[in-house]
């Protein structure tokens, strides 16, 4: 017999061993990975809310620098007031949203050095474009004046000549006096007179042909300047000292003139034209000024130009470095996250490796293979199978079952022995001792035939009861064969016509219907352990009827399904069994009256409480001759599988 | 009832069986039942064949017999008996009835693996053996017997 092996190293401590490790494992894994992840979610967020954004914008700003930086372009070609005005609308507006942008970029807290640079470059471009829409307002009116100047000058130009014709009508008027008075024979006309009258005459004349001539001249040079290119301020300075000459010459002449009121006014004409052109406001100083601040506002615009030149690499700069953020954010988040993939991975394989381990080495080698092989045996084994070998190895459970099972097997092995010893001392009881009992049997009675007329009274009895004891002996015999072999038989369930084996026994045991056998149950569909169930109701019937005290009686079987047991009920109207004795019955040998009164063996209780408990079912009996007569034998065995269940019935 | 035969062979009868109470009691009852045919007792199997193969040897053939066989017998039992007859070709054709006093299932399955004609289990009242034998009787003037 093998000692039993205390289980040292449980299976089950194994596996929560490798699972635990797997488990933990995981967990590292786990941490790391959330570690990770927040990691990954900053980089992620840092990209997207900060690096990410801020490219963007620089890139728009750069954008926008290149559509400034042409529309600068466009600026210092444009002549066209109207348009020019709306350039510098679109680009302050322009400038405007590129400060708003530079002011947002700026927000980000990166590259603050350039991002101030360029805030201030556009900032100073602002105030330079406000700077040259005034200068450029500027141009524009004093264009406008220099246009009321020349315009101005030139009505004079025109009235002059008015002037000049009534100077002339006048100067005309005298000489025709003077000629009238010529022409008065009475006059005395000195030659002094005539001489001055015509060199006066022709003087005027002069004068005033140079005078018309200065006019023209003026009024072409007037124009001329109108429409000089103030760029060119040489040409424009000589123009205006010409034009300053001429005047000069134009007073002269004037003040040559014969003082008049025509004259008077024609001075005032003369003048009028000099300050127009000299004075406050005059067409040279508008021109002037005008040269000047268009100098000055192409200098702006150059400078803005070349600033802004400047502003469009920084801004390209910035675009670069906020790139570069991004492609270096993002490679961080590479790394990041192929980190956390590795851990992953790691953990992962770890994970799986030491799980197939696991499955492989403890669930397969030392459980399921140790396991299988056990069920095997348990199985042949409980089978009937005595000779199945039983795999003992290793220090577990498995290991203690194994032992287990090898003890059951001997226990079981034993027993298989004892029944088959007992079976063949039945079988020699059957044989060996029956036949010399016959041989008795039929010896008395052969003696008793043939000798029956030699033999006395007494020694015929003596015979008779030699024969009736040794019956006796052969029904004890056979009885205890039967309660030898109970149980032994199949307790095999099958579906039983109980109604139809009652019926048999009311032949066999009650032929002429001395004792009615009476059925109540179902008729068919029970599945019942057919021969030890035989054996019992004829065994209680059999009993009923050897142990009624009256010629005729009624026997009634009944029996209840329902989905657990089979209940079955026979109860007699005989005598019944007094309460003291309930217990007795049932053992072996017992009975209730001398054997020469009811021939009974004792056993035929006993057989039956062996097969019910054999049959895992439960027997009671109820009588109580002082009350009432009768006996009732209950007695339960477990439904079938089967359609029994399918049939609860009263 | 016994009706006329015809007269060529009348069947014998062969007892075996090592119980001499036991076969006193067959032969009065047949006694009784009034069978006449003639009836060879053999103590065990080995005696039963020797019986067999002398009259055979005396005959040329085996004339006709009904055996009525116990199982249960000392240097040849029943089933050894039945063996043999069956093996023999000269009497494996033998009517044989197994009468014992076993009512073991493997018993009766392997008295009929040999062919017996009918197995007949000895009971305690005495009306089976008496009605056994009346049967057999009854069999042997009824049936051709070969």
């Amino acid at each position: 017999m093998n000692r039993q092996v205390k289980p040292l190293f449980r299976i089950v401590n194994r596996l929560r061993g490798a699972f635990g490790f797997a488990i933990v494992l995981l967990l590292i894994m786990l941490v790391l990975v959330f570690v990770q992840s927040t990691d990954l979610k900053d980089s992620q967020r840092y990209l997207s809310e900060n690096s990410v954004p801020q490219m963007i914008q620089a890139q728009n700003i750069q954008n926008s620098v290149e559509v400034i930086n042409a529309r600068f372009r466009e600026l210092q070609s444009t002549q066209d007031q109207e348009t020019l005005v709306r350039q510098i609308d679109d680009l302050s507006q322009d400038l405007v949203k590129l400060r708003k942008s530079i002011y947002t970029l700026s927000e980000f807290r990166r590259s603050i050095e350039l991002t101030r640079e360029l805030g201030d470059s556009v900032d100073h471009a602002i105030q330079d474009l406000v700077l040259f829409q005034q200068q450029q307002t500027d141009v524009f009116q004093t264009i406008e004046k220099i246009d009321e100047n020349s315009e101005q000058i030139l009505s004079l130009a025109v009235g002059s000549r008015d002037l000049i014709e009534k100077v002339l009508l006048e100067k005309v008027g005298n000489n025709s006096d003077f000629v009238e008075r010529m022409q008065d024979e009475s006059a005395v006309i000195v030659e002094q007179e005539i001489g001055q009258a015509l060199s006066e005459a022709f003087l005027s004349a002069l004068n005033l042909a140079e005078l018309a001539t200065n006019y023209e001249t003026i009024a072409e040079q007037i124009l001329s300047i109108t429409h000089t290119d103030v760029g060119d301020m040489e040409d424009l300075q000589s123009q205006f000292e010409a034009l300053g000459f001429r005047t000069r010459v134009l007073v002269r002449l004037v003040q040559q003139l014969d003082p008049s009121e025509n004259q008077v006014n024609l001075a005032r004409n003369v003048l009028d034209i000099r300050r127009a052109l000299d004075g406050e406001n005059g067409l040279i100083e508008n021109k002037i000024h005008l040269a000047k601040i268009s100098f000055q506002s192409d200098v702006l615009i150059d400078s803005q130009f070349q600033v802004f030149s400047r502003v469009s690499k920084k801004a390209s700069e910035l675009a670069q470095t906020s790139f570069d953020e991004v492609s270096a954010g993002s490679n961080r988040l590479a790394l990041d996250f192929e980190r956390s993939t590795g851990f992953v991975f790691a953990a992962g394989v770890g994970s799986l490796g030491l799980l197939m381990l696991t499955g492989f080495f403890v669930v397969e080698k030392q459980i399921n293979r140790r396991v299988t092989a056990l069920t095997g045996s348990v199985e042949a084994i409980a089978g009937g199978d005595l000779s199945f070998p039983v795999q003992q190895n290793g220090r577990d459970e498995v290991r203690a079952i194994s032992d287990a099972l090898q003890i059951f097997r001997t226990n079981a092995e034993e027993l298989d022995r004892s029944n088959k010893e007992l079976e063949k001392f039945a079988y020699i009881a059957a044989h060996d001792l029956r036949s010399p009992l016959v041989a008795i049997r039929d010896l008395a009675e052969w003696t008793v035939e043939d000798q029956s007329n030699v033999l006395s009274e007494e020694s015929t009895e003596n015979l008779a009861l030699l024969r009736t004891r040794v019956e006796r002996l052969n029904n004890l015999l056979s009885d205890l064969l039967a309660y030898s072999r109970a149980g032994f038989g199949s307790s095999e369930y099958s579906e039983f016509d109980l109604a139809g084996y009652l019926a048999e026994l009311q032949d066999m045991l009650s032929p002429e219907a001395k004792f009615k056998l009476e059925y109540r149950g179902p008729s068919a569909g029970v599945y019942m352990p057919q021969l030890p169930l035989k054996q019992i109701l004829l065994n209680l019937i059999s009993n009923a009827i050897k142990h009624h005290d009256k010629e005729n009686g009624f026997i009634v079987v009944s029996l209840k399904v329902d989905e657990n047991s089979l209940y079955f009920k026979v109860e007699d109207d005989g005598p019944g069994i007094p309460v003291a004795y309930h217990d007795r019955v049932f053992e072996l040998f017992q009975t209730l009256q001398s054997r020469d009164d009811v021939e009974g063996s004792g056993l035929g209780l006993a057989i039956v409480a062996k097969l019910v408990k054999y049959l895992r079912g439960e027997i009671s009996l109820a009588s109580n001759p002082e009350i009432q007569r009768g006996l009732q034998v209950d007695f339960t065995l477990p439904a079938g599988l089967g359609p029994s269940s399918a049939h609860p019935t009263t | 009832m016994n009706r006329p035969k015809t007269p060529t062979r009348e069947v014998r009868f062969l007892i075996v069986d090592d119980d001499k109470v036991s076969i006193m009691a067959l032969q009065r009852t047949l006694k009784k039942l009034r069978i006449v045919n003639q009836v060879d007792i053999a103590k065990d199997g080995l005696e039963g064949m020797e019986i067999l193969q002398d009259r055979v040897a005396q005959h040329g053939q085996l004339p006709p017999y009904i055996v009525i066989l116990d199982l249960n017998m000392p240097r040849m039992n029943g089933l050894e008996f039945l063996d043999e007859v069956r093996g023999d070709p000269k009497l494996h054709k033998l009517i044989i009835f197994v009468l014992t006093t076993s009512d073991t299932p493997n018993d009766v399955a392997a008295a009929y693996d040999k062919n017996v004609a009918g197995y007949i289990v000895k009971d305690n009242p005495k009306e089976s053996l008496s009605d056994a034998l009346e049967m057999i009787g009854a069999y042997s003037r009824l049936v051709e017997i070969p």
